[in-house]
Formats: C-alpha cells, structure tokens, sequence
C-alpha cells in the first residue's frame, strides 16, 4: 500500500449498492467501503482506475469527490512539485555528506577560574580550528600544548563526537605558590612608617615592642626563633597597630566638560562566525569622548544548550551635546571626601585621627594637599624562600 | 421425474471434484466471527450496518451482525467484516436454464 498510489473518493447515489455492484462487475476493486451519511459512499481505489471508475459513474450522472490521497509516490510526486524545497533538501545532503567530518563545535568543560575562550584560543593556535577534518586532528599534541601554555591546568582531555570538540579540562586546586606559602616561612613587615601602640603576637618571635618606632619594610614579628640549640622556622602571626603619617595630593582642572542632551544615536551590527567578521556598519565604529557606546552580544545556540560559533553583535552608539562647566565651591567637599575614601582602601585597617588640607585654586587648576594622622594596622605578612642549605641543622 | 443434472454435476460425481473447482459457483468462507469472504458473487443487494445481502447464483447469502462494513469488493471476490452472528443462505429454485 505504501508504494501505489490509492485515492479516496465520496460519491452520492440514490441506490448505492447497485452502483457497487456495477463497478465491481467493471472490473474496479473497491476497498474500504463505508458510509458517510445515508446516500454517500466513502471507497478507497488504485489510482490507475480513477479514470474508468470517473467515466463510469458520469455516465450514471454521479459525481464523484476526491478527499484523500495516499501512497508514498504521491508524496513524491508533492515534493517533485516543489523545486525550492527539493533544492533545499539536495543541499542539505551534500552539506551533510561534505562536513560531517569536519570540525564545527568546540565546547569546553570542567573550567572554573580560566575562561573559556582562553582555552579555545590557546588550541586553535595549536592545530585545532574551525572546519579543519576531525581526522586529521591530534588530540595528543593539543592536550600537551595546552598544559605547557596553561599551567593553571592540571589535566586535559580531548574527545571528538561528530563535529563537536570537547575539550575536558581540571584545573590546579593550588598555585604553585600557594604551595610555597602553605609550607614556607613568613614574617611580619612594617607596611607604613610610625609608631607602634599595639603588638599582639600569636606566632613568631616579636623584634619591636610598643613605643618603638619602625620604618616601612623592617621586621616586626620573625619567623625564625633561636633557641640556641636549633632555630625554629615558622610562619609568624601577630596584628600591630601605629601611629602613622599620610599625605595625599590631588589636582582637578578647574573647567571641565559634561555630557549634556542626547544628539542622535546610531546602531549597526556586526556578524561574527568564528573568528570571522561581516561588519554591516559603513564606519569604524571608534568613538570619541562625546560619545557612549553600548555593546551587546546575541550567540546561537542549539536546543540543547551548545553554544555555536555564530554571534550577532549590537552596537549602539549615542552622540551627545557637550558644555563646559566650572568647578565651584563644592569642588573642595568632595576631594576631601574622595581623599579620605581613597585614605581607607589603602590602610589594611585603622582610622583618621587628624587631617590638615591646603586648598588651591586658580584659573586652571583645583589642588588639594592632604596631610593624615591615622592609627592603623601596619603588620604586612611577607614568605621567605627556604634555601635547603640553611635549614640543615647544625 | 429425474430431476435435471447438469454437466458440473456430472463431471464431479463421475471424477470425484470439488465443486469450487468450476467457476461461476458461489463459496462462502468464515473465518473465526470478524471476516466472511465470499466468491463468485453477483453484487450486493444490501448494505448496512446490521445487514449485508449479497446475491449469488443459487439465491442470496445475508450476514448478520455489528459493525458490518465492507473491506473489499472486486468482480469475483467480496469480503466482510465485523461482528458476524449469522450467516444465512437464503436459496430460490433452481430454473431449467440453471
């Protein structure tokens, strides 16, 4: 049935058995028969015998009404009909045959701190790139490449899974130097010059007491204790606070220049496919000062969360009107402000006790001089590096 | 009076044939109580959903059921299906001509 060609048909008659009866003895083979209502007939004939069955019943004055037709040659025969959608389908089979064994996903899993693109970029310098052949591509030497360029990666893997790359990677759970450190041998060092208030030692041997004045850089707490008949190596823990002396400067121009109306803005795209760029913008796309530019990007992915190497990138970008503006007044409360904002997240802890400015101000230039007096925390961890002859006891 | 012996007859009695082996004679085969097949026929003469008729050379073979439909029907061959309860033969004289 699948291969010929059936049609269902519907025709009324006044006696339908007797109809039946005449096609049958015509030599037409009727298959399921069944009623519609009741004068009408629903048959299912070969397609060869449409015609004799037609001229039939036109000469008993009965029409005839096509409804279904069936058979895998009339699904050809539909599609015959449609150039476009056989041109399609033609070309979606030697694109098929063509690039199924050519390399078109690239996915990398198992990353944490490194990016991504790191990895992609890093392989596709060595010998995997888009479109190259899945044969011809060695995972061996990629793997070996990337853990000489990323020694943040402890392992990697490479597998191959029809057109899609997965690169599995591990990454190092501690750097080489954390290792040091967790093993090595650390003091505390004076961060800041002062004067030292508060010492609080947990671990180590203290070199200054309170009182004492100390210069950036000097040893406050050692790591290494003598105790005559061995010297201990330890990592030294202590919190010391001082008085300490800041001084800041900070210059503004006295005019200067602020976005003040939108003008026009302006969007253009750009198509990236892979490392390829189709740039459907008429210019550069480099703005000046005056101008914002805001980026977006839209990726490609599969019904299963595969990212494509296909992005379609918006830019916009909006001109604005420029005016001058002068600083006034207020200029000098919010460098102050800034100063002592920027005075905390360079102290490790501590607070301002006292501070002196100097305000400055001409035609061109707004300068603030700041002088601080402030009590923080000037201990500063610093690892040693353990030299295998020194450590030998004696 | 004998009665009139046609030639059919004769060969069979004499050469020990089946009856179906000479054409134009009617066979009814029922298989299990869904399907009736039925050859040598001469057009149905009814068709419903309780009742199909069919005439043949020695009178009229009615099925009775449910859901009586006809699945094919060609010149010699006729097939019914559904929920068959009775299938009866109906016969008519038989004329001189037969």
């Amino acid at each position: 049935m699948l291969i010929n060609r059936y049609i269902s048909i519907c025709f009324t008659a006044a006696d339908p058995e007797t109809v039946l009866t005449r096609l049958a003895k015509e030599g037409i083979e009727l298959a399921e028969i069944t009623w519609v209502d009741s004068l009408t007939l629903k048959i299912r004939i070969k397609n060869k015998q449409y015609s004799n069955l037609h001229r039939i019943l036109d000469t008993m004055g009965i029409h005839t009404r096509v409804i279904q037709k069936q058979g895998i040659l009339w699904v050809l025969h539909g599609i015959y009909t449609r150039p476009v959608f056989l041109a399609g389908m033609l070309l979606f089979l030697v694109l098929g045959f063509l690039l199924s064994d050519r390399i078109l996903l690239v996915e990398v899993k198992g990353c944490e701190k490194i990016s991504e693109k790191v990895i992609i970029q890093q392989a596709e310098k060595n010998g995997m790139r888009l479109g190259d052949k899945t044969s011809e591509l060695r995972s061996e030497d990629i793997k070996n490449k990337l853990l000489e360029k990323l020694p943040e990666l402890q392992w990697v893997g490479v597998t191959i899974s029809g057109c899609k790359v997965t690169i599995h990677v591990r990454e190092r759970s501690t750097t080489e130097k954390d290792m040091i450190n967790i093993n090595g041998v650390s003091s505390v060092v004076a961060s800041q010059d002062g004067v030292i208030t508060e010492m609080t030692v947990y671990q180590g041997n203290p070199l200054f007491q309170v009182g004492d004045t100390v210069n950036a850089g000097e040893v406050l707490i050692s790591g290494y204790t003598d105790c005559g008949f061995k010297l201990i190596a330890q990592q030294a823990q202590g919190e010391v606070f001082a008085y300490t002396q800041r001084k800041y400067s900070i210059v503004v121009p006295a005019v200067a220049i602020k976005r003040s109306s939108e003008n026009k803005e302006h969007i253009c795209y750009r198509l990236h496919i892979g490392k390829k760029v189709i740039n459907f913008c008429n210019h550069s796309g480099i703005p000046d000062s005056t101008c914002v530019k805001m980026y977006s990007e839209y990726y490609w992915s599969l019904p299963d969360g595969t990212q494509l190497p296909v992005c379609l990138t918006k830019i916009k970008t909006i001109n604005y009107d420029t005016v001058p503006i002068k600083e006034s007044e207020e200029t000098k409360g919010w460098l102050m402000e800034y100063a002592r904002e920027y005075l905390y997240t360079q102290m490790i802890a501590g607070r301002i006790m006292n501070e002196s400015v100097i305000w400055y101000a001409d035609n061109d230039i707004y300068e603030l001089k700041g002088s601080y007096a402030c009590h923080e925390m000037i201990g500063q961890e610093k690892y040693e590096e353990i030299v295998e002859e020194d450590a030998k006891d004696n | 009076m004998k009665k009139h012996v046609n030639l059919s007859e004769k060969l069979t009695g004499r050469g020990h044939l089946n009856y179906d082996v000479f054409p134009d004679v009617p066979i009814v085969e029922i298989c299990d109580k869904e399907r009736v097949l039925i050859e040598n026929h001469y057009g149905i003469t009814c068709y419903g959903c309780n009742d199909i008729c069919v005439r043949v050379r020695y009178g009229y073979v009615c099925v009775s059921g449910n859901q009586l439909k006809l699945n094919y029907m060609s010149k010699t061959k006729l097939i019914i299906t559904g929920r068959i309860h009775r299938v009866l033969l109906q016969g008519r004289e038989r004329s001189n001509a037969d």
